[in-house]
């Protein structure tokens, strides 16, 4: 039913696209364009985001978490075209300042990059992702400081658009580009349906990067206007993206083919996380003694930077007071682990009399069954043998009555030592 | 190691590893009258110059040869310390020394100023910052706690911290005093700037050490407390210095000199003091090793919290700056600078220390998963060792139940052969029915005798006759494709037991090894007994066709063979026997081909037995 439903989805996101390509040759009136330009993908938005959220109820662990930060990422997304459809239809108004839209679409990515982080495919990275979570946070917040940075204050301390627009464009530019990057090692790397999934994905990334990179280029030479052609990617990504969220419907993590080590991973994670914040106040110090920048763009600089790094840098002693919990933890745990390994040695030691006992018992059970055997054997000629008188024979059976009695001991002894067949050979290879 | 220790003499020296030589004791004796005579005479003569002479070149020298002379032997001496130390210990000493040196440097430099150019107080940024560091390694010495004994934990970690401190205080003094230097040059505000964090710095100091003093016991606690005096009066020194230099009334080798120098010898023979501690790792201070643990953890930890602390408190002093003043003038920017530079520092620090952490981590994990698939092993041999306890118990209930069969058994098959008309076959089924009980009774009879722990006749029996007598009886030469190979390396070592049931166990074994061999055209059997930590070890190699399941071999109820081809109890009896004698017996496929069997067995200590007899 669900799938039906995405399909549905599906045919009305290309229907959209294919409405908003028409609408450029169509209309000719700006404001009505506007309206087109605005409002078509803002509903293909939401077929994006029914879609993920389906995904998202019907996914489990490191998957589900996947799809919220996509859904997360699209939410903003929407919202970024809904402050455009605003300021754009309701207040009619062209020079207003474009950061709060513009922010709200970089912050778009930086969910959907972290998704990708998470290496959904993977069993393993799932299973590692908890300790991993405060880097991921240091990571995406590091983002949104290269933004403050570089983006904010030519919009907010001095209004300048010929250094705002560039800016952002490069920034976009590059959230786009570390996401198409990481899809791209992912889709390498998978197999199959996710390799699939991975793909469309990164197809649906690739054309909302080029589009975002020629609105930008427009918009900075001065020829953009809302739905106008360079719209049109927009609309054939937000499809592609629909497409993705289809294959991607009900796919689980599968098992890693070459298991690499947890803890490496972890490493080059926190080590990416650090070398992010060193980052910081190399910029600050880069800026501050080259920067051509007016005074209160660099004293806003400087400020962000002091208080990203008080956030960052108090985050980073939670990771090392995290990792050094675990560090006092496993070494205890080593400790217990040898303690209760020396109870155990101990208990060996002193069942070792009876063991020994136990094992001659058996061994001799072995023996004994031998010579019982025969008797049973002999009993049983002897019953039927024509020769014998009846009490004779009465006597054979008695014999063989006693032997099956022994019998049962020496089998009562059998069972409790006959291992569990095979269990005991596998812990014993190595 | 390599300094001969001139000092030993003089003090009743703990154990240490490495013993002194006779020859150097002498000369530290007298070496130790001297350098304690020579200071005293300075001193005094200090004290007279100080009282009577009025401030001249000739007295000027004579006060910073004087300075400069404790300060380098305090230096000296603690270097050496350092040498012979080991461990924290070292650390400590070589960390103190060099803070020594630092000072020894800025006193240079003053020296050569005022003796050399003849300047009277000289004004040198760059000895004060000497001045000013040297407290660093002396605080990050105490902060070392060489009163603890090693504990295994890696202390790169802690170094680190140690690190971000230093790093943090000179960030303090380049941003509160230097900046006066750097960016404007003020003088006055320089150097008020500097006294105040110098005192502070002194006073950090003493807390430090007063701290430590009070919470360490036994020649620790001593040391700490002469090291604690000695650094109040430096401090007291230092600011009467101060003062006098503010009211124009100093100048070298005056009376305001004294304290300092007095502080000067302490610390010098605080150096002395210390050598006997030097190599008495070993001894901690506290008495149980317990609250020991506890301390040194938390010792491991305040660095780590303070230097989280200067960490965020760099970006606070940051942004303090910028919202404190609109307009940036140039103290203001060299701060800022100064700010920055600090958290890319200290940044770069973090990074180093997370990648220590994870490594350790890593280690850590890798322990952890190892020992739980030991205990993991382990456990399951509990439980099989268990499951054969049980049945052990067991095994007296079972002979009862068996022996109570036989004897009916045996009843009814007397009352058949009494029957009068039986005939011949009938009789002979008989026999053998008779027969087979009473091997079971047999069988039986011997499980009861091992289950009733019937003592082991235990007399000194020794291997390599026992050995030679195992093979004879096993008809070895017989065999035309075999040969043997038998080394006593052991110098025919002795254990105690039951000669007649070890005999069996050799027997079965060389028997098991021979019908391993049964087929090859040139089969090789090596016996080897070795002695080895109080154990004989007995060593029967084969070149059969090995085992087939070597880890099964000791379990009940198994075999390779056919029924019926099995001999005596079998191996697990063997298992039993040797178990009972405080030994074991381990079996492996060897690499070339063949099995090996290796008895281990309690070795007779060989001196009491020449004693007994």
């Amino acid at each position: 039913m669900l799938g039906d439903k995405s399909a549905i989805y599906l045919r009305v996101a290309i229907v959209l696209a294919l409405l908003q390509i028409s609408a450029t040759f169509l209309i000719h009136d700006r404001y009505r364009l506007a309206l087109c330009g605005d409002i078509l993908p803002a509903l293909s938005v939401i077929m994006v985001l029914l879609v993920f959220q389906a995904n998202y109820r019907r996914a489990t662990g490191a998957v589900q978490l996947f799809w919220l930060l996509n859904s997360i990422g699209f939410c903003l997304l929407l919202l970024s075209q809904l402050f455009r459809v605003c300021f754009d239809l309701v207040l009619r108004k062209n020079d207003v300042s474009p950061l709060f839209g513009d922010a709200l679409f970089f912050l778009t990515l930086i969910p959907v990059l972290a998704a990708v982080a998470i290496r959904p495919h993977s069993e393993s990275a799932a299973r590692g992702l908890r300790l991993r979570r405060v880097d991921f946070l240091l990571l995406m917040l590091w983002w949104i400081c290269l933004y403050a940075y570089f983006v904010v204050p030519w919009s907010m301390v001095v209004n300048n658009d010929t250094k705002y627009n560039p800016a952002n464009a490069v920034l976009v530019l590059a959230g786009h580009l570390a996401v198409i990057s990481t899809l791209a090692v992912l889709w390498w790397r998978s197999k199959s349906e996710w390799r699939r999934f991975y793909g469309i994905f990164l197809l649906g990334s690739y054309i909302f990067a080029v589009g975002g990179l020629l609105q930008n280029v427009a918009l900075i030479r001065g020829f953009y206007y809302t739905g106008s052609s360079y719209d049109w990617f927009y609309g054939i990504a937000l499809s592609t993206f629909l497409a993705a969220g289809r294959s991607g419907a009900s796919l689980t993590p599968l098992r890693d083919d070459v298991e690499t080590k947890q803890g490496l991973r972890r490493l080059w994670t926190a080590r990416i996380a650090m070398l992010a914040l060193i980052s910081l106040p190399v910029l600050a110090i880069w800026g501050y003694l080259y920067g051509q920048v007016p005074e209160p763009v660099l004293i806003f600089r400087l400020r962000m930077i002091f208080g990203a790094m008080l956030l960052l840098g108090s985050l980073v002693f939670v990771k090392l007071y995290l990792l050094e919990r675990e560090l006092v933890r496993s070494v205890s745990l080593t400790e217990s682990s040898l303690e209760s390994l020396r109870a155990v040695q101990t208990k060996i030691f002193r069942s070792q009399r009876m063991a020994a006992l136990g094992r001659l018992a058996a061994g001799a059970a072995h023996e004994i069954s031998n010579p019982l055997t025969a008797i049973l054997g002999y009993s049983e000629l002897l019953r039927d043998n024509p020769t014998l008188p009846p009490d004779g024979r009465q006597f054979a059976q008695e014999i063989q009555q006693q032997v099956r009695r022994a019998q049962a001991a020496v089998n009562s002894m059998r069972d409790l030592t006959t291992p569990p067949a095979g269990k005991n050979l596998q812990f014993r290879k190595d | 190691m390599g300094i001969a220790p001139p000092f030993e003499a003089e003090k009743s020296v703990p154990p240490s590893d490495t013993p002194p030589s006779a020859a150097p004791m002498s000369d530290g004796f007298l070496g130790l009258q001297l350098w304690f005579a020579f200071p005293l005479v300075l001193i005094g003569v200090a004290v007279f110059a100080a009282f009577n002479a009025r401030p001249s070149y000739a007295l000027t020298v004579f006060g910073d040869f004087t300075q400069l002379f404790l300060v380098a032997s305090a230096a000296g001496v603690m270097f050496a310390n350092g040498l012979s130390g080991r461990g924290r210990v070292r650390v400590f000493w070589l960390l103190l020394s060099l803070g020594f040196a630092i000072w020894l440097s800025s006193l240079l430099m003053w020296a050569y100023f005022e003796v050399w150019l003849r300047r009277p107080i000289p004004d040198l940024p760059a000895g004060d910052v000497l001045l000013y560091l040297k407290i660093v390694p002396m605080i990050s010495a105490i902060a070392v706690a060489p009163h603890l004994e090693d504990n295994s934990r890696p202390r790169m970690l802690g170094y680190l911290d140690l690190f971000l401190l230093v790093a943090y205080w000179l960030y303090i003094y380049v941003f509160w005093v230097l900046c006066y230097r750097l960016a404007v040059n003020d003088q006055g505000l320089y150097n008020f700037h500097f006294n105040v964090i110098d005192a502070l710095g002194n006073q950090i100091f003493l807390v430090v050490l007063g701290l430590t003093a009070v919470r360490t016991r036994g020649p620790w606690h001593i040391l700490y407390m002469h090291y604690f005096g000695a650094a109040a009066l430096y401090a007291l020194a230092s600011v009467l210095s101060n003062v006098a230099i503010d009211l124009n009334k100093y100048y070298t080798g005056s009376l305001y000199d004294l304290p300092l120098i007095a502080a000067l010898a302490w610390f010098a023979f605080l150096g002395f003091a210390g050598w006997k501690l030097s190599p008495a790792v070993p001894t901690p201070p506290l008495s149980s090793a317990e609250p020991a643990s506890s301390s040194s953890r938390k010792i491991i930890f305040w660095p780590a919290r303070l230097a989280m602390c200067a960490c965020l408190s760099t970006p606070v002093i940051g942004a303090y700056l910028l919202f404190s003043k609109d307009n940036l003038d140039k103290i203001h920017h060299f701060r800022i600078l100064a700010t920055l530079f600090t958290m890319l520092f200290m940044m770069f620090l973090l990074f180093l220390k997370q990648d220590l952490l994870h490594v350790d981590l890593m280690r850590a994990l890798d322990e952890v998963s190892r020992a739980y698939a030991n205990l993991g092993r382990f456990k399951d041999r509990l439980l099989q060792s268990e499951k054969l306890a049980s049945l052990g118990k067991l095994v007296a209930d079972v002979a009862h139940e068996l022996e109570k069969a036989t004897a009916v058994i045996l009843d009814y098959s007397a009352r058949i052969i009494s029957l009068p008309n039986a005939d011949e076959g009938a009789r002979n089924m008989v026999g053998k029915i008779g027969q087979n009980a009473n091997r079971t009774g047999l069988l039986v009879q011997k499980m009861l005798s091992f289950a009733k722990e019937t003592p082991l006749e235990s007399a000194p029996v020794v291997i390599g006759p026992l050995l030679d007598s195992s093979l004879k009886l096993s008809r070895v030469s017989r065999r035309a494709n075999i040969s043997v190979d038998f080394r006593d390396q052991g110098d025919s070592p002795a254990v105690t037991g039951d000669a007649n049931q070890l005999l069996q166990v050799f027997l079965h074994i060389i028997a098991n090894a021979l019908d391993a061999m049964e087929d090859s055209t040139s089969g090789v059997l090596s016996i080897t007994t070795r002695l080895e930590d109080e154990k004989v070890e007995i060593e029967f190699a084969d070149t059969g066709i090995g085992l087939k399941d070597p880890e099964r071999v000791f379990d009940p109820f198994y075999t390779t063979k056919s029924v019926g081809q099995g001999t005596g109890l079998g191996l697990s009896t063997c298992y039993g026997i040797i178990h009972q004698h405080g030994g074991e017996i381990l079996c492996r496929n060897r690499p070339g081909g063949g099995a090996a069997f290796t008895v281990i067995l309690p070795a007779v200590d060989k001196s009491a037995e020449v004693v007994s007899t």
